[in-house]
């Protein structure tokens, strides 16, 4: 009797807890199907993943391209379209083994011939195609289909960073040669990836829709997605609090304590790869002392304007890489806050004691730069710097910073994964984006050496070395480092906020409320 | 009947369209800043910035592309965004649409709005209606739209919940859902609209109450509202028709400033970011068609004045 | 006998054309206007705060950044609240009314002194001479206001002085027009016909008889100009294309009202008033004139 009672309890307990785990389950299982409505900033602009630089397009460009190699969530570099690498004695070549049996969204099967035609269009120098395909290699570089599933590459000089550099965004993602359209530009690329473009109303909104024909088993779980920009912050979170889209972009760093408290939303957030800075031009006076822009560096309070700029949505940094990174080094010489007297001495020191005049050049579509420059000019006052502000939209920014023709810009970088994302296009001389004018030989050795082998530990300490020199001449004056911040309603799952700040949205799922 | 004054109207006003696409053309060839470089972004050298101006036809002599341009809209292809590369031709049709229906419905409010008090304050002059209407239609003739836009979507949208704050559903779509999305920026322009034509109405109203031969009619024994009926209105819809000209173009040129406070797609919106991305063709076309609406406009305007030749009949 | 009956005739001539006693009467006629005097007050207070507002602010508007006290409503030391920066938003207004004045004022003079003139030459001048300044005057009307504007800035950059040149030019073919009109229902009228048949020149006719006459509905237009520039001004501003960071415009802190109100409704709120009450005082103020110089009208 007695065991009879216990067996059944314990039938009854092991019953329950087999049903809640499997009710709980139930709720954690991905469901398929749905139609994600998604709110972008800005438009995107071109599709073309080999002109395009704005970050929609890029985004847009994540869901329906892939590339040989990818940065997992951990940001570990992962085989993609690629199963393996290997490199030669001589380093020179890099030899790529393609994963068989992936399809275009057309239908067709992807091969070498494929990689082959997009990093060739990509490095095509009669294209008029952008920068970027410096991430597959200089000039010179061999593109060459070995078999139907073999590629290498063949650069000039070892470039031991390869797989590093092919996997960082989509601009080197896959497309196939149908993409191109007759007057030789692409409107609607044709890529391997989870989902693909269906429709595209101008800038007003974009359809994404699973591609059928996706190598990887079961994804994506969405039908579709509906991508709208919604450059005004107000309109955007209002869509989002209202229920007319599910998942936004961006939320102004005002409103994020509103929409924490909002019980229908999910705000998530990771430290982004990224870096707000000064960047001086070079080739003028003052600015062309390094002492001058020592001193300004040790002058700004970076807290106030992390708090300024970004609501406190930050941290002050002096050096380019943040805490995130593998890469981050502890170096910070200029002070725990500002120090006006040492800014004040080394202005003196080069010429300057009573002060001078200069001008601003943040972007008024980016609204943390413009708030940024108005803290700059009250900080810098105090050391007998008059400023002014001279805010354009991008277009004319871009001609402006382009060009030499500014005293100090405003701006960031994002999307840094590896570390010579963050020092080598930027500032080794002459390179497309040296904006500064800096050059310096001992830091183009450095950087040079470290792009070219791939040990994590002899690379590390070849750039501690870079850093420092970097950091010391402050061509670029660092500011701070922002959160990513991600809001979405509750009933989207399987979103990770990334400090890359991709958007992949082949994990994400709709449950019912 | 002169038929030769309308056939020189009509052709006046094709010269002004023609004049509006040589000046729109002028004043895109002279703003700086480059569209191949806002599409190539930063990372764009010399050398790349040039090939991709080569690629979007930009280095050829400014006659060749005008022409080009020109015959291309005559045949109805406005070319191709610089920026997307897509069609412009669609994309106009697509957001004239939505403007055109914030035009028309900030219009009708601001009617609504005018014909009762303008025409009641006029048959009452300086009586407490007269007074009121005054003080509503200084306060709206003052308020910057952008301001009064704001407002309301603070209090109906952000505070209230009752209203989206901004963007624009199809009226195909979902029709209950194209009013909750019009309403506010329909308002925020035609609260301001009526409030100028309020003003109009009551003095093109008192100007007429006050002709002569109104005041025979009075004398003639016709009660008040039968003059108003049969004589008044009739002669003050040249003014009024006149009003409602001019307050259309006036719109259409303050639904840009409406458009852009609440995300609603339209041509005001679509023009400014052309602008902004230095779009050449899509700032071209949409700035042709928004001069052309406003010169045909102006047309039917005169075309109205031709022919309702008030002629009075006494009674 | 010539010469007595012509200086008769020069006199009577003279009367006519330079009536002093009309303007007394305007005088009288305005003052007794109430709204007109709302607006000339409102009017006066502005061109005063625009004059000396940059004495009388009590913080520096761009560089006193109280940062612990951002966002604060109404306090003692802040009569009007701080923005997110923590500047006084009391100084940063009383900046502004001069910038709003500056534009307003530059601005309307440019359409007056080219378009009227334009006008006048328009209405006076033989037809071929019409038909091609009121076909310019045409393509530019034709141009939604504000879009014009921005494509102006667009050409010449962004920047107060710029935002005023593109005001201007809005408002030419309004001016032109109002002038033409004018001078067209003038041109035929007895003392101009005496003027020319006593050898005066056009340009002189134009300038000593004609203009005088039609002076009224252009005064009338330009108050209402003003209060349309500076609604322009705010709009081009708020959208970022006149007035530049850091310097305060009403325009540009309404943009920054809205960016924050979450946080402060006051910094919206403050800017949008001074706006309203500066418009409706040149509003008031053409009303007042325009009943005061035509009395038919009311």
């Amino acid at each position: 009797m007695k065991r009879l009672f216990y067996l059944s309890v314990v039938t009854a307990i092991l019953a329950l807890a087999f049903w809640s785990v499997a009710s709980a389950q139930d709720e954690m299982e991905p469901q398929s199907g749905g139609t994600l409505q998604v709110a972008f900033q800005n438009d995107w602009e071109s599709l073309d993943p080999h002109v395009t630089s704005s970050y929609s397009s890029l985004q847009i460009l994540n869901n329906v391209l892939e590339t040989l190699t990818t940065f997992d969530d951990d940001l570990n570099l992962v085989p993609s379209l690629a199963t393996d690498w290997s490199q030669s004695e001589d380093g020179l070549t890099w030899t790529f083994n393609l994963r068989e049996g992936v399809m275009f969204s057309n239908g067709r099967e992807m091969t070498a011939e494929d990689v082959v035609f997009t990093y060739e269009r990509f490095l095509d120098p009669e294209g008029g195609f952008s920068g970027s395909s410096g991430n597959i290699g200089p000039e010179g570089t061999v593109i060459t289909a070995v078999d139907t599933y073999t590629v290498t590459i063949t650069t000039p000089d070892p470039v031991g960073v390869e797989p590093i550099l092919l996997g960082l965004n989509k601009a080197t993602g896959i497309i196939a040669s149908e993409s191109v359209e007759e007057d030789g530009s692409i409107q609607i690329p044709i890529g391997t990836g989870p989902f693909m473009i269906a429709e595209v109303d101008g800038t007003s909104s974009i359809t994404l829709e699973a591609n059928p024909n996706y190598w990887q088993e079961g994804l994506p779980y969405l039908d579709a997605i509906v991508i709208t920009p919604m450059p005004d912050d107000i309109v955007r979170e209002t869509a989002l609090q209202g229920g007319e889209v599910d998942w936004v972009l961006a939320i102004a760093p005002q409103s994020y304590d509103a929409l924490v408290a909002d019980d229908s939303i999910v705000v998530d957030t990771a430290p982004q790869l990224s870096y707000d800075y000064i960047g001086f031009n070079l080739m003028r006076e003052p600015f062309s002392d390094v002492r001058v822009r020592q001193a300004i560096s040790y002058a700004i309070d970076r807290q106030q304007i992390c708090d300024a700029a970004y609501f406190g949505l930050c941290d002050p940094v002096q050096g380019p890489v943040g805490t995130g990174s593998p890469w981050y080094f502890d170096y910070a010489p200029y002070g725990d806050g500002p120090d006006l007297e040492t800014a004040q001495a080394l202005l003196e020191e080069a010429g300057y004691g009573d002060g001078f005049e200069m001008e601003w050049l943040p972007n008024s579509q980016v609204g943390e730069t413009v708030r940024a420059a108005e803290v700059l000019t009250a900080q810098l006052s105090q050391i007998g710097i008059t400023s002014t502000i001279n805010a354009p939209e991008w277009a004319e920014w871009l001609e402006l910073e382009g060009n030499f023709m500014y005293d100090a810009y405003i701006c960031s970088w994002n999307g840094l994964i590896d570390a010579d994302q963050y020092y080598y296009l930027q500032h080794h001389t002459g390179l497309v984006f040296n904006f500064t004018g800096y050059s310096n030989a001992d830091f183009d050795a450095l950087v040079n050496e470290g792009r070219s082998t791939d040990d994590f530990d002899t690379r590390y300490a070849i750039y501690e070395q870079a850093n420092q020199i970097l950091v010391d001449d402050a061509p670029y004056v660092y500011m701070y480092n922002k959160q990513e911040i991600r809001a979405y309603a509750s009933n989207v799952h399987g979103f990770v906020v990334r400090p890359d700040q991709a958007n992949n949205f082949w994990t994400v799922w709709l449950s019912d409320e | 009947m002169n038929y030769s004054y309308l056939l020189q109207r009509i052709a006046l006003a094709i010269l002004v369209i023609w004049g509006v696409s040589i000046a729109v053309f002028a004043i895109v060839q002279l703003v700086p800043g480059d569209p191949a470089r806002v599409v190539l972004g930063v990372q764009a050298d010399a050398e790349r910035v040039e090939a991709m101006r080569e690629r979007m036809g930009l280095n050829r002599p400014v006659l060749e592309q005008y022409t080009d341009w020109f015959t291309g809209v005559l045949r109805g292809d406005f070319g191709n965004s610089l920026i997307t590369a897509q069609p412009v031709a669609p994309q106009l049709w697509n957001r004239f649409v939505p403007t055109l229906q914030l035009a028309i419905a900030s219009l009708i409010i601001g009617l609504l709005i005018a014909f009762p008090l303008g025409i009641i304050s006029a048959l009452y002059p300086r009586s407490a209606i007269d007074v009121i209407a005054s003080i509503i239609s200084q306060v709206g003739v003052s308020i910057p739209d952008f301001w009064l836009g704001i407002m309301l979507v603070i209090l109906f949208s952000l505070t209230l919940g009752w209203l989206p704050p901004g963007g624009y559903t199809p009226i195909n779509e979902n029709p209950l859902d194209w009013l909750s999305h019009i309403i506010l920026p329909a308002l925020t322009a035609g609260l301001i609209s009526g409030s100028i034509q309020t003003r109009f109405i009551r003095s093109a109203m008192l100007e007429v109450l006050n002709e002569n031969y109104i005041r025979t009619a009075h004398a003639k024994g016709l009660d008040r509202l039968t003059v108003l009926r049969r004589h008044a209105l009739q002669n003050a819809m040249i003014t009024i028709i006149t009003i409602i000209g001019l307050q259309m173009t006036a719109l259409f040129s303050a639904v840009v400033v409406v458009e852009i406070v609440f995300a609603f797609p339209g041509l005001g919106k679509l023009s400014l970011d052309a602008v902004l991305d230095r779009d050449y063709p899509m700032l071209q076309g949409t700035v042709l068609v928004m001069a052309t609406i406003v010169t045909v406009i102006n047309l039917v305007v005169d075309m109205l004045y031709f022919f309702l030749d008030p002629r009075i009949e006494y009674a | 006998m010539t010469e007595t009956t012509h200086s008769g005739e020069i006199a009577k001539l003279k009367e006519h054309v330079k009536p002093d006693g009309i303007w007394i009467g305007v005088y009288r006629r305005f003052i007794r206007h109430p709204i007109g005097m709302i607006g000339f007050f409102l009017v006066a207070v502005l061109i005063f705060v625009g004059i000396f507002g940059k004495q009388l602010a009590p913080y520096d508007p761009n560089l006193d950044m109280d940062f612990a006290a951002r966002f604060s409503g109404p306090t003692i030391e802040h009569p009007l609240g701080t923005d997110n920066n923590g500047r006084d938003t009391l100084s940063r207004i009383l900046y502004g009314a001069e910038v709003s004045l500056k534009v307003a004022i530059i601005a309307v003079t440019l359409a007056t002194i080219i378009g009227t003139p334009l006008g006048m030459i328009a209405g006076y001048g033989p037809r071929v001479v019409d038909e091609v300044i009121m076909r310019f005057m045409d393509v530019l009307f034709a141009f939604p206001a504000i879009l014009l504007a921005i494509a102006v800035l667009a050409i010449l950059g962004r920047g107060v002085e710029n935002a005023m040149i593109a005001i201007g030019i809005v408002y030419i073919p309004i001016f032109a027009r109002i002038a033409r009109g004018e001078v067209l229902s003038v041109k035929n009228e007895e003392f101009v016909e005496v003027a020319r048949a006593l050898g005066a020149s056009d340009a002189g006719i134009l300038i000593r008889h004609i203009l005088p006459n039609i002076l009224a509905p252009i005064i009338v237009e330009i108050s209402l100009s003003l209060s349309f520039a500076i609604l322009a001004e705010a709009a081009l501003s708020f959208f970022g294309l006149g007035t530049q960071p850091p310097d305060p415009s009403w325009g540009r802190m309404l943009d920054e009202g809205r960016d924050y109100f979450r946080q402060s409704l006051w910094m919206g709120m403050m800017p949008g008033l001074a706006i309203m009450l500066t418009v409706m005082g040149f509003n008031f103020l053409g009303d007042g004139l325009r009943d005061a110089l035509d009395p038919k009208t009311r």
